[in-house]
This record gives structure tokens, sequence and C-alpha cells, in this order.
């Protein structure tokens, strides 16, 4: 509409320049670019700041609206169906906008969070609040058709949600060439399904896998095994390539005191030549406490790397018996390695009384600087216990 | 000559600008990478599970800090992170920065075996608190070193997790630092080396109890000018970099580091005066002659507040410093120029710190004054100066107003939106009033360090955080800024 003015000006600019050598006529459509770059900027900069208001306040309207109401039926003793919810929400989600449904199910997770502390949570309720406002047929839609990053956010939502899904919606998912996307989809179905749950378990869980993986996995592991479905995981172990994995279900073993595991993973040790799966599996022999492991260990000992003979000194002191206590301060006594000396005084400490007379009896036989080790774990422990 | 001089000053400021646009488009699908990948959810597991949190150990050292020592201690401890300690360094202050401490953390020494895997000053002595509410506090108390990296590697020796954070006791960290910086390093597939996140201005922001409660632009011209250059400087230069694995410098005020590495490279060294950026150059060069794959990133949210320059005579002092630091640099490490035995470092990070960081202010510095004669002369008219002006002015305010909108997009720090609009302000004014003082005072470095003046550690005019503290202005020594 207001072109001419704008071909006008555009000449006039032309002409102030026109003669002038190339160079100094590209710098003025240069320079007339970089000033609509920075008219653009400010203008989205205002649409921004107009968009995070419209969000915010639309937050405050859905919370005056639903907070109270939602807080009372998932905290009330009394089991509510879906009509009465439905009575006292007053709320259509097919009338609705979607931004709606994405503010409630924020609100509906904190409140869920806030009563499950205080232990307050009624199941059902929450449950039949989740079916009258439909949160999970919009979810479940949006890990069909959204983009990459809407998708992975619906999952983790779907995820936190956490009252199950048709694992058909992730069948896109778990096989996506995005990795993000792949592992949360193959998290929330380890955490969700209900007929195979531990399908991608079984076939290394992913080719690309993390330490935040790893965190992942663990949280799904505990929630399956409070729920009493938790298999032998050793399992996983043999059909898997992947060390980073391998020491990782290594590490659950130990954490979920799968004992069984312990002889089959001294096998494991014997033949393992991957240095940080050796590391866990001794590591994961220790918190099984596997006494059987011991003469293996010290056998190994010498012949070990620095990170494995740390590792052997951390077992030797959850392990604790006459053996152990014996070999460790016939360690000390051969080492060198300042820090290593301090790794196994700390296993030797964690004797008991019987470890503190031995580290009592070494003090009298060490050099004065070299006494300080001792002093300072000693002194760990009050800090501790302070 | 004048037609080589006019054209090299016209292609340097072009490609600057292009540079900037480069680092603009990497930057921001770097960021839109970062948010995809990195949700409130990862750091909830790690609070959730504590016990699969890595440690993270964090070092700030202190040299005369009586006015915020307390603050900032609390400040430190207060982080919701299950699994660290705090370390301070206590550089043999000459105030009462350690009594204070002792009263209010009830310390008391303790016997440790001190192994000085890098070097430092001696240290005295180690103290703990008898109170197991302050458990995470460890102190050591050395013999004054008289810089920073010296009282940095007191503390790396004494860290006993396999990361730690750099940091000054005049930071303020964000509540969840330190769950939002360590998901870089869980999540590569590589090992992460160095993790850097946005730093601001604290000078006006409200404060209580060692914590930030509202969050607000600078009232000062200078801090205010700082804010959007360091924006500007984490937002888009180090995010951008942080796509192509190429940060130059992880900032001394606020990092990230693997222990081990830092350690294994010779720790800080006490005879720079940019010793983050050695320290960085350091770790990158022994990744590469080990052959081990590593990783250097940029976190983009705001996670430490640190005090700016309140004056002129103080950003002097720090930009001497920086400069003094950058031709150091360039001196001390002109081996990797080049060098392909160090990749990225060689062909990439240091012709960049060159050409556009160590070279700016000179040819900015010439080209003003160049075009200034070219115009006395008449070799050029009236049109032609001002458009060139237009064109270099132009491209700081694009990039800066750029650089807001995308620090509002990662989230609304400022209560309200003319903050913003305040820092969009000001940015119009930087290159007339704060750019030539910044030319000027690292050029000054550049020849204190050529001319060997006598370097003097700058000194910073503590305000405190508490308010009762902001009357009694006091100054801290050799602080370095």
């Amino acid at each position: 509409m207001y072109s001419d003015y704008y071909l006008y000006y555009l000449s006039y600019l032309s002409s102030l320049y026109s003669g002038y050598p190339l160079i100094i006529r590209v710098t003025v459509i240069v320079v007339a670019i970089l000033a609509f770059i920075t008219v653009f900027g400010v203008i989205r900069l205002l649409f921004i700041g107009y968009k995070i208001n419209k969000r915010d306040k639309r937050r405050r309207d859905v919370e005056e609206q639903f907070e109270s109401k939602l807080a009372f039926v998932m905290s009330n003793e009394v089991n509510y169906d879906i009509e009465e919810i439905k009575n006292l929400l007053n709320y259509d989600q097919k009338k609705e906008k979607k931004w709606k449904s994405e503010i409630l199910t924020d609100l509906v997770l904190s409140i869920r969070d806030d009563l499950n502390k205080g232990e307050k949570l009624n199941h059902l309720n929450y449950r039949n609040c989740l079916e009258n406002l439909r949160l999970m047929p919009y979810w479940e839609k949006r890990v069909k058709i959204a983009g990459l990053s809407k998708r992975k956010e619906a999952l983790q939502i779907i995820g936190s949600l956490d009252v199950g899904i048709n694992t058909g919606t992730l069948s896109k998912s778990v096989f996506h060439k995005n990795s993000y996307l792949r592992k949360t989809a193959r998290n929330v179905y380890t955490d969700q399904d209900t007929y195979n749950p531990f399908r991608f378990m079984e076939e290394n869980f992913d080719e690309s896998f993390t330490q935040l993986d790893k965190i992942r996995l663990h949280a799904t592991l505990i929630k399956r095994f409070q729920e009493g479905k938790l298999p032998n995981l050793l399992r996983w172990v043999s059909n898997s390539k992947n060390s980073n994995y391998i020491t990782f279900i290594i590490q659950e073993i130990g954490f979920f005191k799968q004992f069984e595991a312990a002889p089959s993973l001294l096998d494991m040790l014997q033949k393992q030549e991957n240095r940080d799966v050796r590391i866990q599996i001794i590591l994961t022999l220790g918190e099984l406490e596997y006494d059987e492991c011991i003469a293996d260990l010290m056998q190994r000992y010498a012949l070990e790397s620095t990170p494995v003979r740390e590792a052997i000194m951390k077992t030797m002191g959850k392990i604790q018996c006459e053996e152990t206590l014996e070999f460790l301060v016939e360690a000390y006594q051969k080492t060198d390695d300042d820090n290593f000396k301090l790794s196994i005084v700390r296993a030797i400490r964690k004797h008991g009384k019987e470890g503190e007379a031995r580290l009592n009896m070494l003090k009298g036989q060490l050099r004065e600087e070299e006494q300080i080790i001792i002093k300072q774990v000693f002194a760990e422990n009050i800090i501790i216990a302070g | 000559m004048v037609y080589f001089f006019t054209y090299l000053i016209y292609f340097y400021a072009s490609a600057l600008a292009l540079f900037y646009l480069a680092l603009m488009i990497m930057s921001y699908f770097n960021t839109l990478r970062y948010r995809y990948r990195y949700t409130k959810k990862e750091e909830e597991y790690l609070k959730k599970y504590p016990d699969e949190a890595p440690g993270i150990s964090i070092v700030a050292p202190a040299f005369n800090e009586e006015v915020i020592i307390i603050d900032s201690v609390h400040s430190l401890l207060s982080l919701a992170y299950p699994n660290f300690e705090v370390i301070i360094v206590n550089d043999g202050s000459k105030d009462r920065t350690l009594e204070l401490m002792e009263e209010e953390f009830e310390l008391e020494e303790v016997p440790y075996y001190y192994v000085y895997k890098v070097y430092c000053q001696p240290m005295k002595r180690i103290l703990r608190s008898k109170n197991p509410l302050y458990k995470k506090l460890i102190v050591v108390d050395k013999e004054n070193g008289g810089t920073k990296a010296d009282a940095m590697n007191a503390g790396v020796n004494v860290a006993q997790f396999n990361y730690f954070i750099n940091t000054d006791v005049d930071c303020i960290l964000a509540t969840d630092t330190l769950s939002k910086i360590i998901l870089p390093v869980l999540d590569s597939d590589k090992q992460v080396i160095a993790v850097g996140a946005t730093m601001r201005m604290v000078n006006s922001c409200t404060i209580d109890k060692g914590r930030i409660t509202r969050v607000k632009p600078p009232n000062r011209i200078i801090p205010l000018f700082q804010e959007t250059e360091y924006l500007r400087s984490y937002l888009v230069a180090k995010m951008g970099w942080s796509l192509i694995n190429a940060i130059p410098n992880v900032s001394g005020g606020f990092g990230l580091f693997d222990t081990g590495v830092v350690i294994g490279a010779g720790g800080f060294d006490s005879d720079s005066h940019a010793e983050d950026m050695d320290m960085t150059t350091r770790m990158v060069a022994y990744m590469r002659e080990n052959r081990k794959p590593y990783r250097i990133v940029q976190c983009p949210y705001s996670l430490c507040w640190t005090e700016g320059p309140p004056n002129l005579k103080v950003l002097n002092r720090q930009r001497t410093r920086w400069g003094r630091g950058m031709l150091q640099f360039i001196l001390d490490h002109r081996r990797f120029l080049f060098n392909k035995d160090y990749g990225r470092l060689g062909f990439v990070v240091m012709p960049y710190i060159l050409l556009f960081e160590f070279l700016a202010p000179i040819i900015e510095f010439v080209g003003f004054f160049f075009l200034l004669f070219l115009l006395i002369t008449s070799q050029i008219n009236f049109d032609t100066f001002w458009m060139m002006v237009l064109y270099a002015y132009l491209i700081g305010l694009s990039v800066s107003i750029i650089t807001i909108s995308y620090d509002l997009v990662l989230g609304k720090l400022y209560k309200r939106f003319w903050e913003y609009m305040k820092l969009v302000l000001f940015s119009a004014f930087e290159a007339i009033l704060y750019h030539p003082l910044v030319v000027i005072f690292t050029l000054r470095g550049y020849v204190q360090y050529l001319t060997r003046s006598n370097f003097k550690w700058g000194q910073m005019t503590r305000q405190g955080f508490s308010p009762s503290n902001k009357v009694n202005n006091n100054v801290s020594n050799a602080k370095e800024i």
C-alpha cells in the first residue's frame, strides 16, 4: 500500500550513491539489510513479550478456575465417578482451545505431586480427573502427529501422568532416527507397557547409551521393582555387546540385590576384557557381599590397573572379614601412591572396631607425615557422624 | 596505500559481520537443540535419585572478602543438588574473612593429608564444620599466592569429585545451577571436559540470604552495557562455537571443569593474566596430545550473577588486565596456530582469537582515525563517512537486539518487559559511550604488557549482597576482575 513511498526513498538513497565505487554501493545495501534486521529484531522482541504475557494470563485464569476443584477431588477420600467430576469441573475439552489442555496437564501434575508428598492422593479420583479432562487422548494424539520437540515433550508428559499407554501409540517413535526421541519413547515403553515391558532392555536398549539414559532407566527399573515385576537382570547382559549398557545392568544387579547373580558375575570377571565392565563387576560383587570372590580378587590385585585396584579396595571394604582386613593392611604397606593409600585406609576403617585397631597399630609404625592419612580418615568419620 | 588500508578495514569489518551472522545462526540452532534435549524432567531425575547424581566440587577462592563471604558461602551451600561440596580457599586474607567463616560455620581444623597434585603456594590447614548442617563445607587456608589461579589450584588439590565448578565468592549461582550444568556431561558419548553457562550482572538484583529474589538489569550505566555485552558473548558467540566444539574460553567467573583433565594439563597458570582462556586451551591441547575425543559445551541458561565494574576506574582495571591476558595468551600459545596436530584449536579457535579478538581493538582504533583522516583530507565525503560509521554501528546494534530476544525466549528473568527494552535502548548507545572505552582500555593493556609495566591485580569495590552491607562499601584488594 505504501510501496510507492518505499520505492521513492530507495531510489533517493541509490541516487545519493550513484557513481560511487561498487564497494560503497554494496555497503549501502548491507546497511539497509542491517537496519531491517534491527527493526525486525525489535518487533520480534515485542511479539515474544506479548506472547509470554498472554501465556501467563492464560495460566492464571486456568488456575483460578480449576486449581481448588482439582485439589478437592484428588485429595478427597470419597471416590467420585466421572459424571460427578464432570459436573464439578464443568469442562468440555472438545469446545476448548488446545493450550488449555497443556496448562491443565501442568496443573494436574503439580497438584498430584504435592498430594503425593503428603500421601493424600486418591489415585482413582486422579485417574477420573484425567479421564474427564481427556488429557491422555490429547497427548497421545500429539505423540502421533506433532514435530520432534513437541513429540518428545508429549512422551515425557505421558510418562509423568503414569496411567499406562496404548503402546501402539509409541510404535513410530521407538524406532525413530532421532536418538533423543527414540530413547525417550523406549523408556516410556519400558515404564508403561504391561505386556512385554522389557522388550528393549533385552535388545541392548539403544545403540547410543549415555549416563543420562542410565539414570532414566534406573528410575524405570525402581518403579518396576516396587510393582514386584523385575526379572533377573543378568540375562540382559549376555545378549548385549555395548559395554556401557553391560556396566549399567551389572550396577543395577547390585542395587536390587540380586544375590543369585553373584556366581555368574565372578565367572564373567575371569573372561571380561573391558576394564570398565571389570570394575563394575568387582563393585557389584561387593554390593552383594559375595565373600567367595575374595580369593580371586586378591590374586587379581597385583596384575590390575589402578582404577580396578581401587574397585577391589572398595569391595574389600564392603565384604569385611578377617581375610580382607589382612589383605588391606598388607596392601597399604606395599603401596607408594598417597591417593591410593587413602582409599585403602578408608576400606580398613570400614571393618569396624577391628579395622580401627589395625589402623592404630599401623599408625605407630608410620612416619609422622603419613600418620595424617589415618588421622584424616578418622576425622572424616567424626564429621559424618556429627 | 590509502586504498589498501581502506579496503583492509572495510573487509575486516565485513568479515566480522559475517562471522557474527554465522554465529547467530549456529547459536539459534544450538539453543533450540539444547532446549529440546534437556528439560525439567531430566533435572528431576537427579533430585529424585541422588545416588545417581555425579558429585561436583565448587571451588571459590576468597581474598579479603569479609563483606560478602558469609552470604556467599550460605548461598553456595543452599544449592539444590544432592551431591556436592563447597571448597572455599582463603588465599591469605588480611581482613576478617577467615575469622567470620570460623564463627558463622563453627569451623575447626581437621587433619588432612594434602597432596600437591598441581602447584600452589603452601597450604596451612584445612577446616571443616562441627555442625552437620555445614558438612558440605571445606575451607582451605593457604598462604597468599597473589592470583586466583594459585588459589584455584589449592582448591583443585582438595576436590574429591570428578568435576568441579570454578567460580568466585562474589558470584551468586542460581539454585538449580548444578543440575543444569551437569546434564550435558551425563548425556555425551564423548568426554566433556568443560561446560560454560551464561553470566549476568548482579548489581541491581534483589538478594535475600544469598539468593536472588528479583532479577533486574543494572541501574548503573557501565554494568548495564556489560550485561548486554555478556549476553552477546555467551548466547551468541559461545553458543555458536559450541555447535562445532570450538569454544575458545570457558569463563573464569563460572564454569564446570573435569578435575582429572585440569590436573593432567598442569592446573591453572599463576603467571597468566587470562587464566581461564589459558586453562581451556591447555585442556584441549592435553586431550589432543593424548588422542582422546572431547567436548566443551555451553549451557545457554543464566546460572551465575557477578558484580560488574560500577565505574570507569574499575572498568579500566578489568579491561587492561583482559588486554594484557589476551596478548600474553597469543604469545604463549602461538605454537598451536595452524598446527595440524591440534585440529580445531589450531585452525579455528586460535585464528579466530588472533584475528577477531586480539586484532579487533587495534583495527577499530586505527580504522576510526584513518576514516577521520580521510574525511579531513577530503579523500572521502560526508555521505561515505557516515555510511561507514553507520555500517559498523548497525552490526553491533543488530547483534545485541537479536541476543536480547534469544535471552527472552530462554525464559523471562526480568519481571517487567520494559526492563528488556531498557537493554535494547542502551544497546543503541553502546557503540558511542561504552565500546570506545573498552577499545582504549584493551589497547592500554597491550601496551602495558609490551612495556612490562608494573602489573597490579585489579581492586574491586565490594558492595556486598545484604542491604546493610551496601551502606559500607569496602575495598577488597588484589581481587581479579
